[in-house]
């Protein structure tokens, strides 16, 4: 805390921190003093002139949101000659404002408006000037007015701050305008369309497509809940007037929504939401009431538990739901029907090795997305932070501009390693060599920390391992030299304050090892490692015990079962439950009925076409979902499912924090909860709940959220490095790479109902060759490729683009098309799929090869 | 300020030549500010000042040196209200009279034919574009001659005219 001073404002004395703004000491002060272009969040410009005072001693009239304040200084905010100042400055604004304020949604929150009535402006003295620039609505999002902008260049900084950088002033003088590169539409500009340039408009330039006349400020009621993207889990507020969304803000002025946050919630009123239970009769699934298809699913579940056992079924869960619906989903499973046998897609994405990660670091390695702004060194795995998991990416940003330096291992150029200090472009799966290499640099380099080294477990033997690695080797399957190995351990390893982010569900569980092995050799265990998660609630999911291997807080099940059996009141299962992968190779024989909340394995899991044989060959499969998925369609019985913006409830995000979700809008249909009761109730298990009050009040007298990691082990894995993913052949000579796009997201279902799908070209059914790679292929922007695998092939189109190295595409997982290709080869020891690199052939459709 | 120019219209030149070079475009009372004072002194310069004008610019530069942001826009607004003090009889006789001492201002001089020099020959007629100029050309012996003059509503003091007299009976007043 910096030192307080006296300063007099308006007569009053008030103590404020030394070194503040004058706008931010009269603000602490309870004055408010009018201003356009600063903005809390921005650094100051100073070019409105609406904010300027008094100041005794001063020359002429003073910006207070460019200076700063001193001890003694007398400063008058509201005297006749600013008041003067002020209202010539509105009028000039106001006379090149064409505004029509009865038709504008900004009415009643502009803060043009604003000044303009505190100040009784009532005309200007000046003749309107219209600059007659044609409004923009070529966009799905944002609609551009620049006949309104009051050039307050608010939108500019803030681009340049967390935006994609693409918009300036144009021109000068009198006819300077905000504007794209060329004045392209934004859509063609780079514009990653997070939209933070529109929350901070002062006015109505800018404004969100979907509200426009449906409905304005004061009518507008405001919730607070969660993203149901990814992992990051900001806040969201969203605003609504009868029951509608309008639109999405975050919780302050400048806080950063991506592109999906801020706009992608529209699948929620996406028609093609399920609103009444199906059951299929005669092979189509056809409309039915809750009652019925309770019934019936109720029967032939139980009609399997009595002549196979409960053993034979099992459950799956996605990761996006709330903490409640999934403890609610297992206790279904385990004490309703009998059975262990439940999994979740967080498997799909680092889990369980996240687990362990954390287990051998202690919560002391937890970040939070303020630990990245303040950090001095990040290393980045294969995280495409501004893409998959844009909040972080912003915080990495904000970290850049504070001097922090910045190492990306990524095989891909990225927005975010385009910045970096060092991009280690290392060849696609060769994450382990990097990572055990820089150990190695790390060691003998002597950039660690000895002292704590030798008190973690394994010391000695690490170091033997690490003398038996050849860096030759390391320099020949991942393609990087030694030397920038070095220069990026020292990087890393002379960091007072550093984080590692990764992707958890693009790195091997080796990789994870090798991460918690870099941090306890540097001795970093406090706020040091993040695994970037891809769905919203992964930490919550595992916690409540949605995966095969754990009970609620996880807890082994053969320590735990005797507490829950009481806490239950039944007799539980001593059998483990298997995993999806293991249900999937006994669907049909070991495995007869499945009960599917929120989640699409056919579409997430590797290997689709088998995966939908195996799940056509069930007896039985019930779904609760919000659309009609590649697995509902095979489903006997459908239930509705909610979104997240109509459930109350917790997650837990990626900074394991927890997190309050709450309805934005009356459910569409009947909560995924009451759902999971009900149909509880039909199998003679009743579960007594009259809101998720009640089952967050259960979970929280059995387990702690998010869990406290007691345990540290503090012992170095030692990891024999490998190439993960499928390695290239012969036959299938190149490797493809599967990940996230900027409109796109994880498997596709919201995002291909939202109009965000019109912003990623082709709807994300494409697969991007470098330029050296379409040569030799013959192929050209837009032409249509077969791209082959071990296990299928599929027809796409080609997009040139020079982000990758030769022999490596990139296709989006948003379009699902790679569930034909990828392998389902599974790490044997935590049972999750690595399907995320697959070698393949590709060829120019239409030509022989 | 140099003696010898309408004083008017170089303050106009002068910020017009700002505008388009020295002005950022950033600190917004500047940029319209100045914007409005060219607006003025455009009515001004071409006869359709109004008598609140002078107190108009008078308002818009002494606000634009409390309110701008860099000396390049108070500097600018300054040489507008230093020229409005020195030279406040030729604002008033440009708004007033619509006279122009200079009689550079173009649009509030007009263009008149002395009758005494003139030798009705018609030349100016035939050049004169808008027609403005009325009269017969003179035939000898006859009497009833209808001379030349111009009518100021339809002039747009292009100088055809001017460059056409051989008798040198065209003046600008």
């Amino acid at each position: 805390m910096s030192e307080q001073i006296t300063v007099m404002i308006n007569g009053k004395e008030a103590k404020v921190p030394e070194g503040i703004l004058i706008i931010q000491a009269a603000k602490m002060a309870g004055i408010d003093i009018p201003h356009l272009c600063y903005c809390e969040c921005l650094p100051s410009t100073g070019s409105c002139r609406v904010c300027l005072v008094e100041i005794e001693g001063a020359k002429g009239l003073v910006a207070s949101c460019a200076r700063k304040v001193k001890d003694g200084m007398v400063i008058d905010t509201d005297t006749e000659k600013v008041r003067e100042a002020r209202r010539f400055v509105l009028e000039l604004i106001l006379s090149n404002h064409p505004g029509d304020c009865m038709s504008c949604d900004k009415n009643g929150a502009c803060e043009l408006q604003k000044y303009a009535y505190e100040l009784g402006i009532e005309k200007t003295a000046f003749s309107m000037k219209d600059p007659g620039y044609e409004i923009d609505r070529s966009n799905p999002f944002i609609e551009r007015n620049y006949n309104l902008c009051i050039l307050c260049g608010r939108c500019v900084g803030i681009c340049k701050t967390q935006g994609a950088d693409v918009i300036d002033f144009v021109k000068r003088g009198m006819v300077t305008k905000v504007a794209t590169p060329m004045d392209k539409p934004l859509q063609e500009s780079g514009c990653d369309f997070c939209g933070s340039c529109l929350a901070v408009c002062p006015v109505g330039a800018l404004l969100e497509v979907d509200r426009r006349f449906r409905g304005r400020e004061w009518e507008m009621e405001e919730t607070k809940t969660v993203c149901s993207y990814c992992g990051c889990g900001c806040d969201l507020v969203f605003g609504t007037v009868d029951g509608q969304i309008m639109r999405a803000t975050g919780e302050s002025l400048g806080d950063f929504l991506c592109a999906k946050g801020r706009f992608g919630w529209d699948f929620v009123e996406s028609s093609k939401r399920i609103t009444k239970p199906l059951i299929k009769k005669n092979g189509v699934l056809t409309e039915s009431t809750y009652e019925e298809a309770f019934e019936f699913a109720a029967e032939r579940l139980l009609d399997i538990r009595k002549a196979h056992g409960a053993n034979r079924i099992g459950g799956f869960i996605g990761a996006g739901n709330t903490n409640e619906v999934a403890y609610l989903f297992q206790k279904f499973l385990r004490a309703g029907i009998g059975t262990n046998n439940i999994d979740s897609s967080a498997r799909l994405l680092g889990f369980p090795a996240l687990v362990d990660l954390y287990e051998a670091l202690g919560d002391g390695a937890v970040v939070s997305m303020e630990n990245i702004e303040e950090a001095d060194a990040l290393l980045l795995v294969n995280a495409d932070v501004t893409v998959a998991y844009p909040r972080v990416g912003v915080a990495v940003k904000r970290a850049l501009s504070n001097g922090a330096k910045l190492v990306v291992v990524d095989a891909g150029r990225t927005k975010i390693s385009e910045k970096a200090d060092i991009h280690i472009q290392s060849m696609a799966g060769s994450n382990e060599f990097v990572l055990s290499g820089l150990l190695k640099e790390l060691l003998d380099g002597k950039v660690y920390d000895e002292e704590f080294a030798k008190k973690c477990g394994k010391f000695e033997d690490l170091k033997k391992s690490l003398g038996k690695l050849k860096m030759e080797t390391v320099e020949r399957e991942s393609g990087i030299s030694k030397d920038v190995l070095k220069e990026a351990a020292k990087l890393y390893g002379e960091g007072k304050k550093t984080v590692i982010i990764f992707g958890a569900e693009t790195v091997s569980p080796q990789t994870m090892e090798l991460i918690a092995d870099i941090s306890l050799l540097t001795g970093k265990t406090k706020a040091s490692v993040l695994p970037c998660l891809l769905s919203s609630n992964l930490w919550g999911t595992v916690y409540m015990g949605a995966l095969a291997e754990f009970y609620p807080g996880v807890r082994k099940a053969d320590e735990a079962g005797s507490d829950f059996e009481k806490a239950w009141g039944v007799k539980l299962s001593k059998e483990a439950g298997l995993s999806i992968k293991e249900m999937l190779d006994g669907m049909g024989s070991s495995i007869l009925g499945m009960y599917i909340i929120g989640a699409d394995p056919v579409a997430q899991l590797p290997n689709s076409s088998s995966v939908a044989k195996s799940f056509s060959s069930l007896d039985f499969l019930v779904v609760q979902d919000t659309f009609l998925t590649e697995t509902a369609k095979l489903a006997d019985v459908v239930l509705p499912g909610v979104t997240l913006a109509e459930s109350n409830g917790t997650i837990v995000n990626m900074e394991y924090r927890t997190k309050e979700v709450r309805t934005a809008i009356e459910p569409l249909v009947q909560a995924d909860w009451e759902t999971v009761v009900a149909l509880s109730k039909k199998v003679n298990y009743t579960m007594d709940y009259s809101s998720e009050k009640e089952i967050a009040k259960e979970i929280k007298s059995l387990v702690s959220i998010p869990k406290k990691i007691e345990k540290n082990t503090y012992k170095f894995t030692l990891v024999e490095p490998k190439i993960s993913g499928e390695e290239p052949d012969k036959k299938y000579p190149y490797t493809l790479i599967v990940g996230e796009t900027t409109f796109g997201f994880y498997d596709g279902v919201r995002t291909k109902n939202s109009k965000l799908s019109e912003l990623e070209p082709n709807m994300g059914d494409y697969v991007v060759f470098n330029s050296d790679d379409a040569a030799s292929l013959g192929l050209e922007d837009g032409c249509k490729v077969t791209v082959k695998s071990r296990r299928g092939k599929v027809i796409t189109s080609a997009k040139i683009l020079d982000f990758l190295p030769k022999g490596m595409f990139f296709m989006p997982s948003c379009h699902n098309k790679q569930g034909v290709l990828s392998s389902d080869g599974i790490d044997l020891k935590l049972k999750s799929p690595q399907d995320r690199l697959i070698a393949v052939s590709v060829s120019k459709e239409g030509v022989a090869k | 300020m140099s003696s010898d120019g309408c004083p008017v219209l170089i303050v106009l030149e002068f910020l017009k030549g700002f505008a388009k070079d020295k002005m950022c475009g950033k600190c917004l009372p500047c940029m319209l500010g100045t914007v409005r004072m060219i607006d003025v002194l455009e009515r001004i310069t071409n006869g359709k000042g109004e008598e609140e004008d002078i107190v108009l610019l008078d308002e818009i530069s002494s606000y634009i040196v409390d309110t701008a942001r860099c000396k390049l826009g108070k500097d600018a607004a300054t040489f507008v209200k230093d020229s409005l003090s020195s030279s406040k009889n030729e604002y008033e006789e440009h708004i007033k009279d619509k006279y122009c001492a200079q009689k550079s201002c173009e649009t509030i001089v007009s263009y008149q034919i002395n009758s005494e020099k003139c030798t009705i020959c018609g030349a100016c007629k035939e050049v004169c574009p808008e027609d403005a100029i009325v009269g017969e050309k003179m035939v000898s012996y006859l009497s009833d001659n209808k001379p030349y003059y111009i009518k100021n509503k339809k002039c747009t003091k292009c100088g055809e005219c001017l460059a056409v007299c051989e008798a040198d009976a065209i003046e600008i007043v």
